[in-house]
């Protein structure tokens, strides 16, 4: 029988080998940008030295404020965040929408017209760019963000119409035919039931979009046209030098740009990693 | 955990005084939602395009307002915004915007050509060379010709004759340099004397044994080199003028570099460096910048003994990346098979797309950015980028003099331009079929992955391509 | 009451609803559900038919042509089809392509998931770690690719340099022509943020409950594993393998920065479908040629997709029980 004292050794010896896995992961995985972050406090000089360099002597702090308003470094998160919260809005609005409808509802022909939309990811950007230009060229809205936002109102993000439709599907059906024997119509079980139970899959998609904006570098390039529009991924360019490489500023430049979105994740992540909670016959999450 | 009897809820009979109900609830929410969707998207086309041309644009009566894309950063675009304000002070009638197009990955050349077949491109763009032959074969860019009249009437005669040979395909102008390129050989003196290398070589095969003593290593890694065919789009094009291997064709026209006998020589000549360890080299190049486009190299470094380049190197690189350096470099012509000095004739150039607005004024604004009738200016600006001109004028301006005295390794770089062997690949219509496949043959050999013959094979092959 | 899944709904039975009561075919309630289902989809179809349809079908229509990408498009029917059969670049590419999915697809998913398991742990400062490990994927593609280069980097690079020392074989990673895909598979492994945070949000979902009820029965760690997460996660399992593969066979941007300067990696061993496509349409300007690309691989990438879909039937197990 084992005593409460080697049991909980055991607890700690188990808890230890956790931590260990976990830091030696993080090890791995973060010494890359641990040393991007090092790099952004280096001289030039520095950051090419061989044998590499590991600490910067000293720490240029000034390659950031230097960077920074190099380009309306400021201006061009404005229009990042601008970017992201509008889209932000339309697919949350219309991917949950046909999320439900691929996902709630059974009809026939759902399933083939689920992996058509599935299917239009398969086909590379490239390979369309031409016609597709030229038809946002006719509807009168290239120049500007509109190709890029405009088809968020209409399910355009594949992926998040995608990831809601798999969560949708593990909610009991019973709950919706609760529902409908108690006279609700479909869109007040959309509203008052499913979505409120999909917060957090609502929430992983809001933060995924909210990246895919900020990082968004092909799309803007081809759409929008004045400078002073650029958002933080095709601004951070202009300081990449034509004929020298500032490697610091390189990299301070993309601390300054990953920051923020490290802030968000690590206050929200509880928010959308929790999960689905089902609620009913006392299942918990 | 589930409710496990699984009603069937859609029992007919049942619903029939509901679903009028539902169907009205239902419509009426499609019908708000489609509104919202709607409004939505109406206001933020209103809003987006209310916005989407809004350049401050001060100006009062008629003025043609000219759009440039480049793909230029960092310093170079303050250099240019400098001449940008200049041009729209001197010539009230046009209005020129600068665009910095981002050309990570090279997608700019996908944004220009959308453009153009959506009919709305910009008025002007600053095109890398290799693309003119195949945009001017399928009538992308405009053909300037129409604009040599009147103060223009002189133009092509203004120009360096390899800037116009660069530029035309058959018989027309298609594009004006931004800036040209001349290629000669630097040296690191001390690093030469390191070696005993006292003076820098004349012939090619004094060339060939003086690298060759100055490769040192440590363990893998490469101290010191003497020289490298550079394959970061610097390969076997680049060093055809020095082997009279620039325009191989055969009786019918068609690309021929397998039976020229320059070509031939070339192209042995750079298997002759496929002893040294192309994957380190690359590895170099690419730690110091070039995957960021940038042209911080070996040779800036101090670590190579020769590099072949043009004068932004000394001009820029090196007072920026190895100010040690300074002082401590020389340039003189690459000694080649054929007589020197020569360069190969490239460089960045400004294009016209068509469906351009205003093309005279486009091409206006190009030839002053030359500096024709504008030498003085020019000559001011074309120091700090250490640029060559368009012509051989702007380098009689005071300022370019001045730069040309205070720097003596750039008396390499100007002769250059007027020899008789200086010469321009002739364009084609597969001219960016051709570079890619000279750039590819050259890496090929270097790795042994092909001989030389195979490798002029392999040229031939993809430069006669039908397009 | 508690319902065992793993007896009564074994993903591996096929899911019937019983029905008594829907005969014949499109009755009242279907055509309601058909009216229901198109109505809420049908922000959907209109983007689609907006935005997608034209597109697509023309760039199916310029893979018949000699389109250029202005001017006009020349019918020559199979003529580019017939001329990819015979370009050693494009069989190249393809392989490429298709070594790197095949290899990188199935690593991926373990990796993922595997991240997803640690960090599913209950221990303290779990936030932290859940910080850490998704950063990698929100890098800046550009910043991550040139950081992930010079670390690999052969004369400048750490990993090189601990090999060394460790008197290990110090490979030339991306420059070499055996190893360079593997480098960018590494380099695929170590971004792979996203399809953890959707693992961690499924496994999340599993009621701890059941993992008790198991647990008393005597069930191993890996059975659990086995029975309870791996069904009860399989739609996101199925949602990121789809993706994955999207990724996989599209990868551009990676190799287009890291080998700016040696277009196709040493030798061709890194040159992507992608890129090849890129380069025909808008370096040669042969948009018919790209487009017959783009077709060719759509349709292979279709048949591998909806072959996934159907076999979902078979492992995937959604708690509603409906497929």
């Amino acid at each position: 029988m084992p005593t409460s004292s080697s049991r909980s050794t055991r607890r700690l010896g188990g808890s230890l080998a956790k931590h260990a896995t976990l830091i030696a992961v993080s090890v791995l995985l973060g010494f890359p940008l641990f040393w991007m972050v090092l790099t952004s406090l280096k001289t030039n000089p520095q950051s090419l030295a061989v044998p590499p360099l590991w600490w910067p002597h000293p720490f240029v702090w000034r390659n950031y404020p230097e960077m920074l308003s190099a380009v309306p470094f400021w201006r061009f998160v404005l229009n990042t965040l601008m970017y992201a919260g509008v889209t932000i809005v339309g697919v949350c609005v219309s991917s949950s929408l046909v999320a439900y409808g691929f996902s709630r509802i059974r009809w026939r022909g759902r399933d083939i017209l689920f992996q058509v939309m599935v299917g239009t990811l398969l086909i590379p950007f490239f390979a369309t760019l031409i016609p597709l230009f030229t038809m946002y060229k006719n509807f009168h809205m290239v120049g500007w963000y509109l190709p890029l936002m405009i088809p968020t109102f209409l399910g355009s993000s594949v992926f998040s119409t995608f990831l809601l439709r798999q969560f949708f599907m593990a909610i009991p059906e019973s709950l919706s035919d609760a529902a409908r024997v108690d006279g609700a119509n479909e869109f007040t079980i959309f509203s008052r039931i499913i979505l409120p139970m999909a917060k957090p899959a609502l929430a992983t998609v809001i933060l995924f979009q909210f990246i895919y904006c900020w990082n968004d570098f092909i799309g803007p390039l081809i759409y929008i046209n004045n400078q002073v529009w650029y958002p933080l991924s095709l601004g951070l360019n202009l300081i990449l030098g034509t004929y020298t490489t500032n490697w610091p500023w390189v990299m301070a430049a993309a601390t300054a740009a990953t920051a923020p979105i490290i802030v968000l994740f690590f206050f929200t992540q509880r928010t959308f990693i929790k999960g689905i909670s089902i609620q009913g016959t006392g299942v918990k999450g | 955990m589930k409710d496990q009897e699984g009603q069937e809820s859609y029992a007919p009979g049942r619903t029939s005084r509901r679903r009028s109900r539902f169907l009205g609830w239902n419509r009426r929410l499609a019908v708000a939602l489609a509104a919202v969707t709607v409004v939505g998207t109406v206001s933020l086309g209103a809003a987006g395009g209310g916005t989407a041309g809004a350049v401050s644009s001060t100006t009062r009566a008629p003025v043609v307002n000219l759009t440039w894309w480049t793909m230029w950063s960092g310093t170079t675009l303050q250099l240019l915004n400098t001449m940008v304000t200049q041009f729209n002070k001197t010539h009230p009638g046009i209005h020129v915007t600068e665009t910095n197009i981002p050309s990570s990955a090279t997608t700019s050349t996908a944004k220009l050509l959308s453009t153009i077949a959506a009919g709305d491109p910009p008025d002007i763009f600053t095109e890398w060379w290799p693309e003119i032959g195949s945009f001017a074969a399928d009538g992308d860019i405009v053909n300037m010709n129409q604009y040599l009249t009147g103060q223009y009437a002189g133009f092509e005669k203004w120009e360096y004759p390899v800037a116009v040979q660069a530029a035309s395909y058959k018989g027309g102008l298609y594009a004006v340099p931004m800036s040209l390129n001349s290629w000669a050989l630097y040296y690191n003196t001390p690093l030469l004397a390191e070696f005993g290398i006292k003076s820098p070589p004349k012939t090619l095969a004094q060339f060939d044994a003086d690298q060759a003593k100055m490769w040192t290593f440590s363990g893998s890694r490469i101290v010191t080199m003497g020289f490298y065919p550079d394959t970061d789009g610097n390969g076997f094009q680049f060093y055809t003028t020095f082997f009279g291997a620039t325009n191989c064709f055969n009786k019918a026209g068609k690309y021929d570099f397998e039976s020229c006998p320059g070509a031939k020589a070339e192209m042995n000549w750079i298997a002759s460096f496929d002893k040294y360890p192309y994957a380190q080299v690359m590895a170099e190049q690419t730690a110091l910048g070039y995957v960021a486009g940038g042209q911080t190299d070996i040779f800036t470094n101090g670590k190579s003994g020769f590099e072949l380049s043009g004068p932004w190197v000394g001009a820029q690189n090196i007072p920026v990346s190895n100010p040690d350096l300074e002082g401590r470099f020389g340039v003189e012509a690459f000694p080649g098979i054929v007589p020197k000095p020569s360069t190969l004739g490239q460089g960045n150039f400004n294009i016209i797309p068509k469906g351009s607005a205003h093309p005279a004024q486009a091409f206006e604004f190009i030839s002053w950015l030359a500096g024709y009738h504008n030498e003085s200016f020019v000559g001011s600006i074309d120091p700090t980028g250490g640029w060559v001109p368009a012509g051989p004028t702007v380098t009689k301006a005071p300022k370019y003099q001045a730069w040309l005295k205070a720097n003596s390794w750039l008396s390499g770089f100007l002769p250059q331009m007027t020899s008789p062997y200086t010469q321009a690949p002739l364009l084609t219509a597969t001219q960016a079929q051709l570079f890619t496949a000279e750039n590819t043959a050259t890496a090929n050999v270097l790795q042994k992955i092909m001989t030389p013959s195979q490798a002029l094979k392999y040229i031939d092959q993809q430069a006669n391509a039908s397009s | 009451m508690q319902v065992d899944v793993q007896t009564n709904k074994s993903p591996t039975a096929p899911l019937t609803v019983a029905s008594t009561r829907r005969r014949g075919s499109l009755r009242s309630p279907h055509r309601r559900a058909l009216r229901l289902g198109l109505l809420f989809v049908s922000p959907w179809i209109a983007g689609f038919l907006l935005f997608f349809a034209y597109p697509f079908f023309a760039t199916i229509y310029y893979s018949f042509t000699d389109f250029n990408g202005v001017g006009a498009a020349h019918w020559i029917g199979f003529t580019n089809y017939v001329n990819l059969f015979h370009d050693p670049l494009f069989k190249t590419s393809l392989f490429n392509t298709f070594y790197y999915t095949v290899i990188e697809l199935p690593l991926s998913t373990v990796a993922a998931l595997g991240l997803a398991l640690l960090l599913n742990m209950n221990v303290r400062g779990r936030a932290v770690y859940r910080t850490i490990f998704y950063i990698p994927s929100i890098v800046p593609l550009v910043a991550s690719c040139m950081i992930f280069v010079w670390l690999f980097n052969p004369a400048f690079g750490i990993v090189n340099d601990l090999l060394i020392d460790a008197h290990l074989p110090s490979p030339d990673w991306f420059f070499s022509v055996a190893l360079s895909k593997p480098s960018f598979i590494l380099l695929g492994l170590w971004g792979l943020g996203q399809p953890m945070v959707i693992y961690l949000a499924g496994l999340q979902g599993v009621p701890r409950d059941m993992y008790e009820v198991a647990a008393l029965d005597g069930a191993s760690a890996w059975k659990r594993f086995r029975y309870i997460t791996l069904p009860m996660i399989s739609p996101v399992i199925l949602f990121n393998v789809i993706l994955q593969l999207v990724l996989c066979i599209s990868y551009f941007t990676q190799a287009q920065v890291i080998e700016a300067a040696d277009p196709g990696g040493p030798g061709t061993s890194t040159w992507f479908y992608v890129q090849y496509l890129y380069e025909q349409a808008f370096l040669f300007l042969k948009l018919g040629y790209s487009s017959a690309m783009a077709f060719f691989l759509f349709v292979i990438s279709a048949v591998i997709m909806v072959v996934l879909f159907r076999s979902s039937a078979r492992w995937v197990y959604y708690a509603n029980e409906q497929q």
